[in-house]
């Protein structure tokens, strides 16, 4: 089985850019291939259109955290900073180094060793050596793992600021779908190692919505929308029918020409969350 | 780039002060107390005094004695240790993902090789030097005298001495270098990478016994050759004939005695360690990390 197959995304510069999957769907493998961290068995990796093998500058255009942040915990979180620095050739003045580290809130942390951090100061670390060499795209992977809700909080927020103040492009995989749904401008969502749906987070939940219908009679109402193909569940004295949003103008009308009285009709938006599950079930359905 | 390279390296050793010290900058150290107690005894003890002088202390063997400690399995242990921490360090502490993306690998891994040896020659040098003069200053306190004197022909034997063990120990970390390279890929950890390097320094000088009854039972000396070809059997041949001994050479199960000499044993080592970092070196570039 292939963990990732012909799989290309195009993320618009200054966004933050969701990259959902479930667990296994290939998620990491990608970004690992991105930052020629692994190799592909087949086929190459391109980046800002550039091979990232042959024209191998381009990950210098590119700050990751993947996998949470590690570090060496015996060095202070600033010293790491500057093993980093070195190690990518890079000749930062202090205040590059003080800047990064003002922008996570760890100018006072990082004179301590690593040893002593928390999970979430070693995140806010990784995510300013990811922005050391000041790249034009921020890859994190899976940022809030294993914190805590103020420290999701604190990464979304940091996350959206890299975007909105430093001007910064921010590839942002998670499975915390409320995280990227409040943190996103576009996603994709992934499985299997193929792309399933890519879009803004607003396209992509009115892409299916549900409808509460309030309809009688309720015989009759059910016989029409079984005819059109619709699955229909009950909830109390109201019909709820997965629907697109084009398509509600047809079903009132239908309904109305077959003489059912329409009471109300309205759209219950559905989370990322509930989109998300329906595609991958969907995807997994076929599969199975 | 190299230069910035090594002055990560040069960071993360400096940083990681418990390893460094128990496993490199402990020779120096044992420099320093070697001549804190040769001054005690040599102030405190009359037969010591006395036994300085009968049988004084040689500045050209002091100096060579640091560079004795790769022969030594204690000595190599520690080394291979020391360069364990270096190489599967990265894979332990998971900080190759960091790095990779922003430096071509090639670079990265050999950077290593350099620094294992530049730490093992200063560490070495330095505890020569420590050793050296703090004999001196021992035997100056015991007003015993520490020869020989300084003349072109002392010097240019011991320059052409100390060359060669410096040679030899270069040799000795870079193949232990490169083999514990190969070891942290697979096992991805400090003290795996060390403690199979051990047994894999220790089971092949063991090879011979295996070879030897392959060798009697198919009444072949072929496969004992075979023998001849790896480092711990060269290393030994190499550092016998440094010490100005003959080795006691291999013999056949047909009674033919081979002794190989020094230059046969330093070509075989320099293309063990060719090998061995060419061959860490083209895995690395192929490893999914």
């Amino acid at each position: 089985m292939q963990a990732v197959e012909d799989l290309s995304l195009e993320v618009a510069a200054g966004q933050v850019y969701g990259f959902l999957g479930p667990n296994g769907a290939g998620k990491t493998t990608t970004i690992r291939m991105l930052l020629d961290l692994i190799r592909p068995d087949q086929g190459d990796v391109f980046l800002f259109g550039q091979h990232i093998r042959r024209e191998r500058t381009v990950l210098r255009r590119v700050g990751s955290l993947v996998e949470g942040a590690s570090f060496y915990d015996f060095l202070t979180g600033r010293r790491n900073l500057e093993v980093l620095a070195l190690t990518s050739n890079l000749d930062l003045p202090a205040a590059q180094f003080d800047a990064v580290l003002d922008l996570v809130d760890m100018r006072e942390a990082s004179r301590r060793r690593v040893r002593g951090y928390s999970t979430g100061m070693k995140q806010r670390l990784g995510i300013a050596a990811a922005m050391l060499a000041d790249p034009d795209l921020v890859i994190l992977d899976e940022p809030a793992n294993g914190l805590d809700p103020y420290g999701i909080n604190e990464v979304r927020a940091l996350a959206r600021r890299l975007v909105d103040e430093f001007g910064k492009t921010v590839f942002l995989s998670s499975h915390q779908l409320g995280e990227v749904e409040q943190v996103c401008d576009r996603v994709a969502i992934i499985h299997h190692g193929r792309l399933l749906r890519e879009g803004s987070v607003a396209e992509l939940v009115s892409e299916k919505s549900r409808l509460r219908i309030e309809a009688e009679p309720v015989e009759q109402t059910l016989a029409v929308l079984a005819r059109r193909g619709a699955t229909v569940t009950e909830d109390g004295t109201a019909l709820l029918i997965e629907a697109k949003r084009t398509e509600v103008p047809l079903i009132v009308e239908e309904l109305v020409h077959h003489g059912i009285r329409v009471y109300a009709v309205s759209a219950q938006r559905q989370s990322l969350e509930n989109y998300f599950l329906s595609v991958t079930k969907g995807q997994d359905e076929r599969v199975g | 780039m190299w230069a910035s390279l090594l002055g990560a390296e040069w960071c993360k050793i400096m940083g990681n002060r418990r390893a460094t010290f128990s496993m490199i900058g402990i020779f120096p150290a044992l420099a320093i107390l070697a001549t804190v107690v040769g001054l005690l005894m040599a102030g405190l003890s009359s037969s010591f005094r006395s036994a300085l002088q009968e049988d004084p202390a040689l500045w050209t063997e002091a100096a060579i004695l640091p560079w004795l400690v790769p022969n030594n399995p204690l000595g190599r242990a520690l080394l291979l240790g020391f360069a364990a921490v270096l190489f599967a360090g990265e894979y332990q502490w998971n900080t190759w993902k960091s790095i990779v993306p922003r430096t071509r690998r090639l670079p990265l891994l050999l950077v290593k090789f350099v620094t294992v040896a530049a730490f093992v020659v200063l560490a070495f040098t330095l505890t020569s030097i420590l050793l050296t003069l703090g004999l001196g200053l021992v035997a100056w306190v015991a007003g015993a005298p520490f020869g020989p004197p300084l003349s072109s022909a002392v010097l240019c034997d011991f320059a052409e001495d100390y060359g060669l063990q410096v040679f030899y120990a270069f040799l000795s970390t870079m193949i232990a270098a490169g083999m514990v390279a190969l070891v942290a890929m697979l096992t991805r950890s400090i003290l795996a990478s060390a403690l199979v390097s051990i047994v894999i320094a220790i089971g092949e000088t063991l090879l011979i016994v295996p070879l030897y009854l392959l060798a009697a039972l198919l009444r072949t000396d072929g496969i004992l050759h075979l023998y001849r070809v790896l480092p711990g059997y060269n290393l030994l041949n190499f550092f016998t004939w440094l010490a100005g001994e003959t080795p006691e050479g291999l013999e056949m199960p047909s009674g033919e005695l081979i002794i190989d000499g020094e230059l046969f044993s330093a070509v075989v080592l320099v293309i063990w360690m060719i090998g061995l970092i060419s061959l860490s070196a083209y895995l690395f570039n192929r490893q999914d990390i």
